[in-house]
């Protein structure tokens, strides 16, 4: 993907994304379907304390019954979760690529880098699911495909190229500095709450609206919704820009990475 | 080459599948690894934030100084105690970690044994995991299975290779990752001690599969504590004292080198021990018992050991030399030390040679020789050396020993125990070379016939 990528490390990859994948289903009873159940129990409580008992309302749909309004809301909410979700798992998860791999990198000669890789192809991968599940609601709630469903493809790419960038730089940082990986849950929690995921943009003042046009989670969750829920276009201008700039990131931490691994046998 | 060094962040290349390399295949050039140690992990972030105008760190360096160059064919054994940078060096040489100084380079495709089942996955099957571990190594699926049926046919797996390797012994996992690592001709091979897992038939065969490579051209490095086994595969050694190495050369001479190594560090760790306090005395008494081989579960102590403690038994032939075999009517020497802790009267020494049944077959106490210690002689460390001769057929042997004294100065079977030690040491009997002894003890009979 960045560097040179045989048909093994491709292989190697494949097999490392199916062992995440699978490693966090295996044992419970539910399976695979708790990659969808989990974001729509947090979808419910959202829902239930900004819909129903603070009475936020927003636009969609004909108004009207205080369901269809927790109908609207909830599409809103798991619009910009979905996308979302894929970087705060691939952060959490690129933090710890490599300790939970201690024994690979302390005692075999590998390209470690597919790890980072894996950590962010996984959380895209839990992130398709969610997608899937996202576009059948919206398509019984609304009763029409839109047009821009079309468009969602280039934003996914987007996502899993910055996905895998942060990756990078996390795995490494997090390997040297172990601090980081107790931060991580924090700073995912502040920056969803900073982003319009349970809000709707417009519920901010202006000068912070324009703000959040520099936040790239923003842009992906702005875009995201604009193309499942209301047929709009994506923030072009602004996700032209973080294209841009993850590819540099991406490219980036790649190096950075390669210039740290040689430390991690070290550290662990 | 695949070159590493102290300046340079170059990575570990697996070369892909080519002819046999040939010529220099390993050079080390005053190779050294250092390790940074901080007194408290908050030390490595204040200097991180120094960004360098502080050192809050403690250099230790694991290996230095090493050069030794491979070639094709080359078997090199390394030799060391524990912590003297055999591991090191082999992670270095295989490109797991980086040398803080000098150089390593490599050529061609490097396989390194260096763990059990280093890499595999517990919950694939043994099949799943020789894909990965070619995966690993930089082989496609499609490239691993021209080697899958050798590599199982080595291994000896069976049909145990359909299940997830967690169900594996210690000795199949180690057939399995030796059989991987050996079965993609390697140019380079670096083997720690794993092989040692294995039973003595597959031992062989590792050997031999180790004798066929480097036949072919393939470089060895093969860490070993058995200088046999050294002696066996290797033409050239190298032994390491603390990082630093003391000797290189033919393996029959590195060989010797670590053997009279360890004998001088044991001397000076005993003469240490002989300085140390009390306290000190005591812990490397149960260090040297260790180290003689003993089981503690095997040695068992009674007594009143606040008047005085054994500190060191010894079995020793007649040239003074620690020995665990002994010919029929060859001289046992049994020597033990004890450290006298309150002043004492009549203090004395016995032992007891038993069998594997448990039969006390040979014993005295040194009050039956009229020797006894009596004295304030607090502090000090009193020997006591019994010699005999073996007169048991062939067989095991356990000795125990114990410090007494008399309660009643003028009989010797008034004995009370101060502290015993049942079965710390022990000898083997060899037997006759010539005659065979049918019964517990064989005494010279003079046979007459008239």
């Amino acid at each position: 993907m960045v560097g040179t990528m045989n048909r093994a490390k491709v292989e190697l990859l494949w097999e490392f994304v199916k062992r995440e994948v699978a490693r966090q289903y295996r044992g419970s009873g539910l399976g695979v379907a708790w990659t969808v159940l989990n974001p729509l129990f947090m979808l419910l409580v959202y829902t239930v304390v900004f819909s129903t008992l603070l009475g936020f309302r927003v636009k969609g749909g004909a108004g009207g019954t205080a369901l269809r309004e927790a109908i609207n809301y909830a599409l809103m909410i798991f619009s910009g979760l979905v996308p979302f979700r894929v970087l705060s798992d691939a952060m959490a998860r690129s933090t710890v690529c490599i300790s939970s791999n201690a024994d690979l990198v302390k005692r075999v000669v590998f390209p470690a880098e597919v790890l980072p890789l894996s950590a962010a192809l996984s959380a895209f991968a839990n992130g398709l699911f969610g997608l899937v599940v996202l576009l059948v609601m919206t398509l019984a709630a609304q009763g029409r495909l839109q047009a821009t469903w079309l468009l969602l493809p280039a934003l996914w790419v987007v996502e899993l190229v910055l996905a895998a960038a942060v990756s990078y730089f996390l795995a490494g940082a997090a390997t040297l500095v172990r601090d980081i990986v107790a931060l991580v849950p924090y700073v995912t929690m502040a920056l969803m709450f900073l982003t319009p995921i349970v809000y709707p943009l417009e519920a901010l003042p202006a000068r912070f609206q324009r703000l959040e046009m520099y936040n790239p989670a923003a842009i992906i969750v702005l875009s995201h919704r604009n193309a499942v829920l209301y047929g709009e276009q994506p923030l072009w201008a602004p996700l032209g820009v973080l294209a841009a700039v993850s590819i540099v990131l991406l490219l980036a931490g790649r190096r950075w990475f390669d210039a740290q691994k040689r430390f991690f046998p070290e550290v662990l | 080459m695949s070159s590493r060094n102290g300046q340079s962040s170059g990575r570990a290349v697996v070369a892909p599948a080519e002819p046999r390399q040939a010529g220099v295949l390993v050079r080390a050039g005053g190779l050294g690894k250092r390790y940074r140690i901080y007194k408290s992990p908050y030390l490595r972030l204040l200097e991180w934030g120094a960004l360098g105008r502080a050192r809050l760190h403690a250099d230790f360096w694991a290996l230095r100084n090493v050069s030794f160059e491979l070639h094709s064919g080359d078997k090199l054994g390394v030799m060391g105690m524990n912590g003297a940078g055999k591991s090191t060096l082999l992670a270095l040489v295989a490109g797991i970690l980086h040398p803080d100084e000098g150089t390593v380079e490599t050529t061609g495709r490097v396989a390194a044994l260096l763990e059990l089942a280093a890499g595999f996955h517990r919950d694939f099957t043994g099949r799943e995991n020789i894909f990965l571990a070619g995966q690993l190594r930089g082989l496609t699926r499609r490239q691993m299975n021209a080697y899958l049926d050798d590599i199982i046919e080595f291994a000896e797996i069976g049909d145990f290779i359909e299940q997830p390797v967690r169900t594996y012994s210690s000795g199949m996992l180690m057939r399995l990752a030796f059989s991987v690592a050996t079965t993609v001709t390697p140019d380079v091979l670096i083997v720690d001690e794993v092989i040692s897992v294995g039973d003595a038939f597959f031992q062989h065969k590792c050997n031999q599969r180790m004798r066929e490579l480097t036949a072919g051209g393939t470089a060895l490095i093969f860490v070993s504590h058995s200088t046999d086994q050294i002696r066996a595969i290797c033409n050239r050694g190298l032994v390491l004292d603390r990082g630093r190495p003391i000797y290189l050369g033919s393996s029959e001479r590195a060989a010797d080198t670590y053997l009279k190594h360890i004998r001088e560090r044991e001397a000076a760790r005993a003469a240490e021990a002989a300085r140390a306090s009390l306290a000190g005395l005591a812990a490397a008494a149960a260090e040297r018992r260790r180290r003689q081989g003993f089981p503690p579960s095997h040695a068992f102590s009674y007594g009143v050991a606040d008047l005085a403690e054994i500190v060191s038994v010894e079995v020793l032939n007649s040239r003074g030399e620690a020995a665990d075999s002994f010919a029929v009517n060859e001289d046992v020497t049994l020597r033990m030390e004890a450290y006298v802790k309150a002043p004492v009267q009549n203090l004395g020494a016995s032992f007891l040679v038993r069998d594997r049944a448990g039969v006390d077959l040979i014993g005295t106490t040194s009050h039956h020789y009229g020797y006894t210690v009596s004295g304030p002689l607090v502090g000090q460390v009193i020997a006591f050396t019994f010699t005999f001769r073996n007169v048991l057929r062939e067989g095991h042997y356990s000795v125990s020993v114990a410090v007494n004294r008399l309660s009643d100065a003028g009989n010797p079977r008034s004995g009370l125990t101060i502290h015993q030690l049942d079965n710390v040491a022990g000898y083997r009997s060899s037997g006759l070379p010539d005659l065979d002894v049918y019964h517990r003890v064989y005494v010279p009979v003079e046979v007459r016939v008239d």
